[in-house]
């Protein structure tokens, strides 16, 4: 095999690769209350009571009553439906972030 | 004394050679009707061509004919003949209830061969989104296609596969209220899917026909 193959070869592999990994990121959603803000994440306490820390980059979208919000929006003590992407529930990024009406059971918690 | 007047019986009397007329005739049409209806509709013997021309023939057959074996093969996939589509296997029943919280969604699939078919009822008793969508075997989640998005708290029909994959429901709640959600389906599906909120992909059990209750009312 001629180096210039090897090069064709080599990048193939490095796409199907790249490829591979970005199917495996899988859609969550997670519903809650958020508990904690930072810069490029924030915790959400569940329903069950659990507590999930998911990430923001700048493609993350925020809402409100279905209309865009800036990411600043977002206060502790709200209720949030966060459609995310990730390998597993410990490593979550947000893509999507609804601010809604207090949850009745969340209030409880 | 005239004794044929005073016994009726004896005027009635037909001759011996009128009894063997009668006798002949009787015979005669027995023994025709046997030639041109009976052989040929009970044993498939037709000396006279009658049984073919009647088309009696088919009836001796009836019984006689060895049983076409079903459609065979490992997929549900339907064999047309006719106005008649049969499948290798019985179809399977199912139903389920999905309660789900505030802004929950679950999605639940079948697994149809192309063109097989699903008889489906479902009602929700408060709003949910919904879409009717299925995905090809071996197919990234891209191709996935949608059957039906409107919004809808029933929705009772019948479902003819477009490929071989999973087809079946995402149902959302979209509001802050609790929602139950019934379904219930019969078809030649083969295995049912859950996929969940946590990203989670669990096979659930379909149940066979023998699941139905007999009914004897």
């Amino acid at each position: 095999m001629g180096r210039r193959e090897l090069i064709v070869s080599a990048a193939v592999m490095l796409v199907w690769i790249g490829a591979t990994g970005a199917f495996a990121h899988e859609h969550f959603r997670v519903i809650g209350t958020i508990t904690k803000l930072e810069t490029k994440q924030f915790e959400v306490k569940q329903q069950d009571g659990k507590r999930m820390t998911i990430y923001v980059d700048k493609k993350t979208k925020v809402s409100r009553d279905k209309k865009p919000v800036a990411i600043t929006a977002l206060k502790v003590g709200q209720s949030v439906v966060v459609d995310a992407y990730g390998d597993d529930e410990s490593d979550l990024l947000a893509l999507d972030i609804r601010i809604v009406p207090p949850l009745p059971s969340a209030s409880k918690k | 004394m005239n004794t044929e007047l005073q016994n009726p019986s004896m005027l009635l009397a037909p001759s011996a050679r009128k009894l063997a007329l009668a006798s002949g005739a009787a015979l005669a049409a027995a023994a025709a009707l046997l030639l041109i209806a009976v052989l040929p509709a009970e044993y498939g013997i037709d000396p006279l061509g009658t049984g073919k021309a009647l088309g009696l023939l088919a009836l001796s057959q009836a019984g006689r004919l060895e049983p076409v074996p079903p459609p065979q093969g490992a997929a549900l996939v339907p064999v047309s003949e006719g106005n008649v589509a049969l499948y290798p296997g019985e179809y399977k029943v199912d139903s389920r209830v999905f309660v789900l919280g505030p802004y929950e969604y679950v999605e639940f699939k079948y697994h149809l061969g192309k063109d097989a078919v699903m008889l489906f009822s479902w009602s929700a008793d408060g709003n949910v989104l919904q879409d009717f969508h299925g995905d090809p075997d071996g197919a990234a989640a891209a191709a996935a296609q949608s059957y039906d998005k409107k919004p809808r708290r029933k929705s009772d029909g019948m479902f003819t596969a477009p490929f071989s994959g999973i087809h079946g429901w995402y149902w959302e709640n979209a509001g802050a209220d609790t929602v139950t959600i019934k379904v219930t389906t019969a078809g030649f599906y083969t295995t049912a899917h859950q996929f969940t909120m946590k990203n989670t992909r669990e096979e659930r059990h379909v149940r066979g026909i023998e699941a139905i209750p007999i009914n004897d009312k």
